[in-house]
């Protein structure tokens, strides 16, 4: 093709930059911004902020700590980070969200890394009342010939997520889910639900989920109560909704978000744990997105190319 | 920080928050990236606003910061990620899609893109910046974004779904101009 025929087909310079403009502005009006998550971005950017003074506060203390005659080294290593323990607030084991809180007393269950995982108002005390409500309905329902394994005492447990429950079809009438956890005798992952203060549902997974070749990140296979209704309710959902997803992750993951409906949540790590939740306004039709990251914010696993997770809600 | 500046970003992140994601979405082809990328760079524009708001645009702070950090995401990454051309699905969203071919071969030629080429051409042709301010978004010589550019659209014109696209009327369409001189 020689140069005139060349300019019969793009046109002008001019009118090609102009078509740019013009597709540009198309492709970017196709997609509708999910609400603007204001309280993830001030979160983040509170921890950035700290980040910021603690490395700088870090910084003073070693070097005042410092005798004189090693400052020279201290300006040779200025450059790739003197500071030793600069306190983040997240490890890639624990919370990649906000400041970790504090675990429990002995004598109760261990508290989340961080109290965003006490959603709705829900308060630890009413979380841990649920759990143990729960397993007192467990217990009370189990008899000697029943092979159910032993759940344990709530001081054995962590509590990782509490938030709301929405009725439907299946299981009217509001209340509150509790999810709590523990890795000994074997790995155990408790769903209480709980409805007028009284324990109407437990769903529970003992051992682990590991499935051969899976990723760094497993979503909680039998969470899905957690984040839809009841299928009669197809199309019909009672909004709002809040959802929450679970699932494990491995020590080489720093970071896991969670899309869902248009919005995209940043997952608490919480001791080989990822927790995310939020709020939907409209009905959906597929699954959450999970994404896992590592330290180096490579993209270590996507739901999207997860052979065992299914992508779209029955 | 005080309520007041706290109130003045809480307002600046609202009223820019779409705009903003539709520019990373350009710049990653990803609507989740997108959303991350803009949280991150609203993130880092908190961390700083007392600064940033005594600036006389604050817009185009923030714009650097975006690409800043796009730019790191593509640093960081060893592993190619498959940047999607194809428009994201929005659940309980029913719209027609009467233009998808093209939309897919737009992104998929951007893809195509070295990351700062890309970069160029959605800031002068999206953000509708100057040589100028394209280049002190991306840190670099106006000279530099002229001769981006001109790669760019080069490699653009030569992609076999635009080259069709070209032959066709340009339509009437909502377009998202921004403020800025050319």
């Amino acid at each position: 093709m020689n140069e005139e025929q060349k300019q019969q087909v793009t046109g002008t310079s001019g009118d090609f930059e102009e078509q740019m403009r013009e597709l540009l502005a198309e492709d970017a009006n196709t997609i509708r911004p999910a609400p603007v998550p204001y309280p993830a971005i001030r979160r983040r950017g509170t921890i950035e902020r700290r980040r910021r003074v603690a490395a700088a506060g870090a910084t003073l203390v070693v070097l005042a700590a410092m005798p004189v005659g090693a400052y020279a080294l201290a300006d040779r290593d200025a450059g790739r980070n003197t500071v030793a323990s600069t306190p983040s607030g997240a490890t890639p084991r624990t919370s990649a969200t906000p400041t970790p809180t504090p675990s429990a007393s002995p004598a109760g269950p261990a508290r989340p890394a961080t109290e965003h995982q006490l959603l709705d108002g829900i308060t630890f005390e009413q979380a841990v009342d649920g759990l143990k409500k729960c397993l007192a309905y467990d217990q009370s329902h189990t008899s000697g010939a029943d092979s159910r394994p032993d759940l344990g005492a709530a001081k054995d447990y962590r509590i990782i997520l509490a938030m709301n429950s929405t009725g439907d079809s299946n299981a009217p009438g509001d209340g509150m889910f509790v999810v709590a956890v523990k890795e000994q005798p074997r790995q155990t992952r408790l769903i209480c639900n709980i409805k007028d203060g009284e324990a109407a549902g437990l769903s529970t997974s003992v051992g682990s989920d590991d499935v051969p070749g899976a990723g760094p990140v497993m979503a909680d296979i039998n969470g899905g109560k957690l984040y839809q209704q009841s299928i009669l309710d197809r199309g019909n959902w009672k909004l709002p909704f809040r959802w929450g997803v679970i699932g494990t992750v491995e020590p080489s993951v720093a970071r896991v978000t969670v899309s869902y409906g248009g919005a995209t949540s940043q997952a608490a790590l919480d001791h080989g744990w990822f927790v995310a939740s939020g709020v939907l306004n409209q009905q959906v039709t597929l699954a959450p997105r999970i994404k896992g990251y590592d330290a180096d914010s490579k993209l270590v696993y996507d739901s999207d190319k997860d052979k065992y997770y299914e992508k779209r809600l029955p | 920080m005080q309520a007041k500046q706290e109130a003045e970003f809480q307002e600046f992140v609202r009223a820019r928050w779409s705009h903003l994601v539709r520019t990373a979405y350009l710049l990653t082809g990803d609507v989740h990236h997108a959303e991350d990328l803009t949280q991150t760079a609203l993130a880092k524009a908190y961390r700083s606003w007392r600064r940033v708001s005594r600036s006389d645009r604050p817009d185009a702070y923030v714009r650097r910061i975006l690409v800043s950090c796009n730019s790191d995401r593509f640093r960081k990454r060893r592993v190619t990620e498959a940047l999607t051309a194809a428009p994201p699905e929005v659940a309980g969203r029913d719209e027609a899609v009467s233009w998808a071919d093209e939309r897919s071969t737009l992104l998929a030629a951007l893809a195509g893109l070295p990351p700062k080429q890309r970069a160029v051409i959605v800031m002068r042709y999206w953000e509708d910046l100057s040589e100028a301010e394209v280049a002190e978004t991306l840190g670099c010589s106006p000279g530099t974004v002229k001769s981006q550019a001109s790669k760019a659209l080069a490699k653009l014109r030569t992609h076999p779904g635009l080259a069709q696209v070209a032959d066709e009327p340009v339509r009437s369409r909502v377009s998202s101009r921004q403020g800025g001189s050319k």
